[in-house]
């Protein structure tokens, strides 16, 4: 339990290091992906809508050190994201080769929404344009690109033979 | 049941953890000390890690980009060749009357660019997706602070808006809700330029009217002299004002378009930044205002 905990840290650290650091030279029409974000639906995919929020909350409080938007914006994003996720998969998805650029995807678009939407009304300058729309797209697309590999990451991650189902 | 209050559980616990991260959004949004020092204290720790990684990538960058930007790179040779025998040109030029402009500077005891000392950093990382800032390895224990200007080769860069004691966030001349007071290069006409979300250039919105003929300068025509109009090229430079945020005479951006609809009062000048906000490597923060003995 605690070496699966570990492992979730390390995949925190190394995606928000990653994402801060080489994707700056990755931009794709000016947007980044938001690895923390893919992470978590991957999270929420395996581990259900708890585990899900769970996870986001702590990987967006994460990423929120690193940018100048209000810290705890991501968490919120991050956090519904991976609920939303959790329930969906739990209701509808079932076990599919694929599934983890769909996810990414939808996860990027709501999670996108939600961090436009929240910091809009907290006051950030310039989030309610059509430019927000843009990146929230792009960058959707850019998780969708990323989300194997991050996928395979937290797989490995959160693997624990000896364990039943559940994220406690 | 047990399904139920499973549920029940989830949904709590997912409600507590939204309610704690509005909770934070606030305190942050408003200026808190605590979240400060947690957000700053985070930094530096990671910092030794994210310059490491900076370290091993930039190598790797720079191969594929020479790799796949050859061609283009040949090109801003050449180009950069014809540009510096111009600035050469216009430098001897100016010359001529730089030493009368310092003379009365010095009676007058303004500041200048050159007053500022400066420390030279290098950028380790970017912002996300709805932000224009980039961090550079420097901070407060390398005499980085808030508020201090932020240039590269070409002219300016930014201000520094965040610092802690390894790092420092330079929020970039193009970030949306970013002014910088300037003035044009020939009329000398004063603005304020105003950047917006997901814009690379900059809009100049004039703060002065122009003395001589008591309106808005019109965009030159062919015949008409340069000091009596706004060009396509014009540079703007911050502007000197007591206690400015900029040191007066840094170069900031080029007028690259000029239109006026029919109908509007005043024409939109865009701006292009003379640095190249997006491929940034090193920068040097400037000690503004110098730190008196």
């Amino acid at each position: 339990m605690l070496i699966r905990r570990l492992r979730l840290v390390l995949v925190v650290v190394t995606l928000v290091v990653i994402e801060t650091t080489v994707f700056r030279h990755l931009t794709i029409f000016d947007a980044l992906p938001s690895l923390c974000l893919v992470a978590t639906a991957a999270v929420a995919y395996e581990e259900g809508p708890q585990a899900g929020a769970i996870f986001g909350f702590l990987s967006g409080l994460a990423i929120d050190m690193f940018l100048s938007t209000p810290l705890g914006l991501s968490a919120l994003a991050y956090l519904l994201t991976g609920f939303g996720l959790g329930v969906f998969q739990g209701g509808v998805v079932r076990e599919t080769r694929g599934i983890a650029p769909v996810l990414a995807a939808a996860g990027g678009l709501v999670g996108g929404a939600i961090f436009v939407l929240v910091g809009g009304i907290a006051g950030e300058d310039g989030f309610f344009t059509l430019t927000s729309v843009k990146i929230v797209v792009v960058a959707a697309a850019y998780d969708a690109l990323v989300a194997p590999l991050v996928f395979w990451f937290v797989h490995w991650a959160n693997h624990d033979p000896d364990r039943t189902r559940g994220w406690r | 049941m047990v399904v139920y209050q499973r549920e029940t559980r989830h949904r709590s616990v997912v409600l507590i953890l939204a309610f704690v991260s509005l909770v934070i959004v606030t305190l942050d949004t408003n200026g808190n000390g605590l979240i400060e020092s947690v957000r700053n204290a985070t930094r530096d720790a990671l910092a030794p890690i994210r310059n490491g990684v900076e370290d091993v990538f930039e190598p790797i960058r720079d191969a594929a980009s020479g790799v796949t930007d050859y061609g283009s790179l040949k090109e801003e040779n050449a180009a950069l060749k014809r540009k510096l025998a111009n600035a050469r040109g216009k430098l001897n030029r100016e010359n001529a009357v730089g030493s009368k402009v310092s003379e009365l500077e010095r009676l007058l005891d303004l500041p200048t660019a050159e007053d500022a000392t400066g420390i030279a950093a290098r950028i380790v990382s970017s912002s996300g997706n709805f932000e224009r800032t980039v961090e550079i390895n420097k901070g407060t224990g390398d005499g980085v602070f808030v508020g201090q200007p932020v240039v590269a080769g070409d002219g300016l860069v930014g201000k520094v808006t965040r610092s802690s004691r390894t790092v420092a966030t330079v929020t970039l001349i193009d970030s949306p809700g970013f002014g910088v007071g300037v003035r044009l290069e020939n009329t000398g006409v004063h603005g304020l330029t105003e950047s917006h979300s997901g814009e690379r250039n900059i809009l100049l919105k004039f703060t002065q009217i122009f003395a001589p003929t008591g309106r808005q300068l019109p965009k030159c025509s062919e015949r008409a002299s340069p000091d009596t109009c706004i060009s396509i090229g014009e540079l703007v430079f911050t502007e000197p004002t007591a206690r400015g945020a900029f040191p007066p005479d840094i170069a900031v951006a080029q007028v690259s378009r000029i239109t006026q609809a029919t109908g509007d009062l005043e024409p939109t000048i865009v701006l292009t930044p003379l640095v190249n906000l997006d491929d940034l490597t090193y920068v040097k923060v400037l000690r503004w205002p110098e730190p008196k003995a």
